[in-house]
């Protein structure tokens, strides 16, 4: 896998669990709202991590880590021979 | 069509539905199904468009009627099967059918997904309603199948010739 295709993976999977972490706050606020319209609500929506409510914002927030080491790896290894300069 | 060709499109569609009864993501309010979209990118590639799409609808036909997906199984999952198999035509890239996948499924199916819910469902929604839940479902899917179909390529299997 390229060093580009690394990082496009982990750029996908770091901004999914960007994106369920968001959808689970706006469910959220949408159970608050409904409880606003039957009279009786909480001050604040009752919080509850969505780290731990949807274990995929944690699998997919780790997962996008490898691929970035790899992806920065890949640089390491390259770079000396590509640029001799360097060394 | 020739047998081999058949029996993989069957195989595609074997893993589509059984993978959707077992792997789900939830997003929110509601659910995504990635397997699909996997499954949608490597029936791309190896099929072509006119097969990723057969297969889709298959898949959407068994799961509509075993009663493990919706209707909006047909567009969530046609619309960018198709649009997957143009992308890898016109550019012999997989990355390429990937991209075809998330714009299909992510941004028109979720708008057609609504006039369509409206019609065939009597439920109302708003535009972008289906918006974060194909967007998330069809990026899990195109990911899941350009990194299963960058091994599947190195196999070299005989479909893919």
């Amino acid at each position: 896998m390229s060093r580009f295709n690394q990082l496009v993976a982990g750029g996908i999977l770091l901004f999914l669990s960007g994106l369920l972490y968001k959808l689970e706050r706006i469910a959220l606020y949408i159970r608050w709202y409904a409880e606003i319209s039957t009279g009786s609500w909480l001050e604040k929506p009752s919080f509850v991590d969505p780290f731990l409510q949807n274990w995929f914002v944690t699998l997919f927030l780790f997962a996008a880590i490898p691929f970035f080491l790899a992806a920065m790896n890949v640089t390491q290894k390259i770079s000396p021979s590509e640029n001799p300069t360097d060394s | 069509m020739r047998i081999q060709q058949l029996t993989w499109m069957a195989m595609l569609v074997a893993i589509a539905v059984v993978g959707s009864m077992f792997i789900s993501i939830p997003t929110g309010v509601a659910r995504a199904y990635p397997i699909q979209h996997m499954v949608n990118v490597i029936a791309a590639v190896t099929v072509g468009p006119i097969g990723a799409v057969l297969v889709a609808f298959v898949t959407g036909l068994i799961r509509v009627m075993t009663g493990t997906g919706s209707l909006l199984a047909f567009p969530g999952g046609m619309i960018g099967a198709f649009l997957a198999g143009i992308f890898f035509v016109r550019t012999n890239r997989v990355y390429a059918a990937a991209l075809g996948e998330i714009i299909g499924t992510g941004v028109i199916a979720s708008l057609i997904a609504v006039p369509y819910a409206k019609l065939l469902m009597g439920s109302t929604f708003g535009a972008f309603f289906f918006f974060p839940a194909f967007l998330a479902s069809s990026l899990t899917g195109a990911l899941l199948g350009w990194l299963v179909l960058s091994r599947i390529k190195q196999l070299r299997p005989s479909v893919l010739k």
